[in-house]
């Protein structure tokens, strides 16, 4: 790997959030093309930290760290991607079902599908069926990602599904779903695409998603 | 047997007449709990459901009014489950789920204090905002009739809800000094005040509870490494305390904790709750089996499957099945997998499972 982007790939695998944008600035102004920066140097190292997490060696924060280092990468290097027509991997529309305030793992999800390249399009917590059939109406996206906590609050993610499907948007959006209580069999029985049991694992699911 | 014999016969890891119960629920179900066996107090409803702790924060402080405008009548409802994070700012708040309300949280009042400096100007609480002088005088009619444990602090959990859970767990990583900072205010208020608690109620108390989820569904939330660098010395102070006064330290954690329990025995945990059966790794034959010798528990019957969903045979069946693999030769308190009952969990599934202990 060209040491530039060995740089910036080991700043984002550490959290090194100076070290991620300093490298950054360093490669473009050596030229280094911005996409390759991006996949060679960002995603790759997220791809990493998503695998250390998935074997136990990195845990919550070090992961957040990282997506840290991602995000403030990211906004030095997206007005130069701009100009290269990069496409986004697919987009992600995500939030909690309605009654569920509890953000972390919605939020880990999102930052891990942005680090993969992603768009993300947050529509934040407690979000009511009817506000998701209106995003999926006005769209574009192509997944629904849906996250539940309590097991009082599990049941929206069915009857959020139920609403798309009467209002004749299931086939617009793939949906998957996770959070503490929700398991794969309960995934299946509501109607859903796919499970995931922790953020990084929802990257694979929606790659798959994406080419299913 | 009186329930405060019962309850130290099973945390000695000796066989009591029964298996020691206790409970904990959001105040809806309380309600319709208080309504279905026709009681009116709290202290009818643990009678009539033959449960074995009182739980202290249902306690009312007298006098107790801190400068941050909060009175008695707003804040500590006189319910078995008043929330203490409201003393550091905090407030939750109502949604409405499929069953009924649910508290959740509401607005984190740290987020936006990023720097020491800002935290300093924080108003924290004070153990002087409370006065202490009633407390054994208080506690003696509830001892007359049941063990009692001292519910509320926390030194991880209520600095999440305070700071905002991903920001806390990223302050982790990122600034291990604000982060000590922020620990410390937790640590230091509850440790004074359970302190002055525990000398007050002249060994009334049975169980001090600290309760901090360090565990998510399939791993820790933070690396055993973090745990032991910032709450290892914390969670043994706590333990030294509650020793010194002859009470037990119960240690609440949701999630899978199974590579951190020779680390919390170590540092003096007596009772780890609430062992949720959905979690792999918690498997309750190999804890019992591994730690049974050194370590009580609580917790157990399934919260997120069978208690909300189950039928009541279920749930007798489950409670016999928790009874039986954690309650073999003592060391278990019967309560639900997660601490607390919900709207969604049938008031016959809640009576069905404190029956089976009555067996």
């Amino acid at each position: 790997m060209d040491p530039k982007l060995a740089t910036i790939y080991e700043a984002v695998l550490e959290g090194d959030m100076p070290g991620t944008k300093a490298g950054i600035q360093a490669a473009l102004d050596a030229g280094v093309a911005p996409i390759t920066i991006l996949n060679d140097g960002m995603i790759a190292a997220m791809a990493e930290v998503g695998k250390r997490f998935e074997e136990g060696d990195y845990y919550v924060p070090e992961m957040l760290i990282s997506a840290r280092a991602m995000q403030a990468g990211l906004a030095i290097l997206k007005p130069h991607l701009q100009s290269g027509g990069d496409q986004p991997a697919g987009t992600v529309m995500i939030g909690t079902v309605k009654g569920d305030l509890h953000d972390i793992g919605k939020n880990l999800v999102a930052l891990m599908l942005e680090g993969a390249g992603f768009e993300v399009r947050d529509l934040g917590v407690d979000v009511s069926a009817d506000k998701i059939v209106e995003a999926i109406r006005t769209g574009g996206a192509d997944i629904l990602a849906l996250s539940a906590l309590l097991t009082t609050t599990m049941p929206y993610m069915k009857i959020t599904i139920e609403a798309i499907q009467q209002a004749g948007l299931r086939d617009k959006v793939k949906i998957m779903v996770g959070g503490a209580p929700v398991t794969a069999e309960y995934a299946s029985q509501i109607g859903a695409d796919g499970y995931s049991p922790d953020a990084s694992r929802a990257v694979r699911l929606a790659h798959t998603l994406m080419n299913a | 047997m009186h329930s405060r014999e019962r309850l130290k016969t099973a945390l000695d890891h000796r066989v009591p007449d029964r298996v020691p119960m206790m409970m904990s629920a959001n105040p809806w179900v309380i309600e319709k709990l208080k309504q279905r066996l026709q009681v009116n107090t709290d202290r009818e409803l643990l009678r009539a459901m033959h449960l074995d702790l009182f739980d202290m924060r249902g306690f009312d402080y007298k006098g107790a009014v801190g400068p941050r405008g909060w009175t008695r009548s707003h804040e500590h409802p006189r319910h078995l489950v008043r929330r203490s994070p409201a003393l550091f700012g905090y407030h939750e708040v109502i949604t409405e789920t499929p069953f009924g309300k649910a508290w959740s949280m509401g607005a984190p009042p740290l987020a936006a204090l990023n720097t020491i400096e800002a935290l300093k100007r924080y108003p924290w609480p004070q153990a002087d905002w409370f006065d202490y002088a009633n407390v054994r005088r208080d506690l003696e009619p509830w001892a007359a009739d049941f063990a009692i444990a001292l519910t509320g602090p926390s030194i991880f959990q209520h600095a999440t809800l305070c700071r905002g859970v991903g920001q806390l767990l990223l302050d982790m990583a990122a600034d291990p000094d604000l982060t000590t900072f922020i620990l410390d205010r937790f640590f230091d208020f509850y440790f004074e005040y359970t302190r002055r608690i525990l000398e007050a109620a002249g060994g009334l108390i049975d169980i001090v509870r600290l309760a901090d989820d360090i565990g998510a569904e399939n791993a820790l939330l933070v690396s055993p490494r973090m745990i032991r660098r910032y709450f290892g010395h914390r969670i043994s102070s706590f333990a030294d305390l509650a020793h010194q006064h002859n009470a037990k330290l119960l240690f609440h954690t949701d999630g899978n904790v199974r590579q951190i329990i020779p680390d919390l025995i170590a540092w003096g945990v007596d009772i780890l709750d609430p062992v949720q059966p959905e979690v792999a790794a918690m498997n309750h034959r190999a804890l019992k089996t591994e730690y049974g010798d050194r370590l009580s528990f609580s917790g157990g019957v399934s919260a997120q499957r069978i208690l909300p969903t189950g039928s009541v045979d279920d749930v007798k069946a489950e409670a016999r099945r928790v009874i039986a693999e954690l309650g073999a030769g003592g060391g278990y308190i019967l309560s639900p997998g997660h601490p607390s009952f919900q709207s969604d969990v049938p008031i016959d599934n809640i009576l069905a499972m404190y029956s089976v202990g009555l067996e």
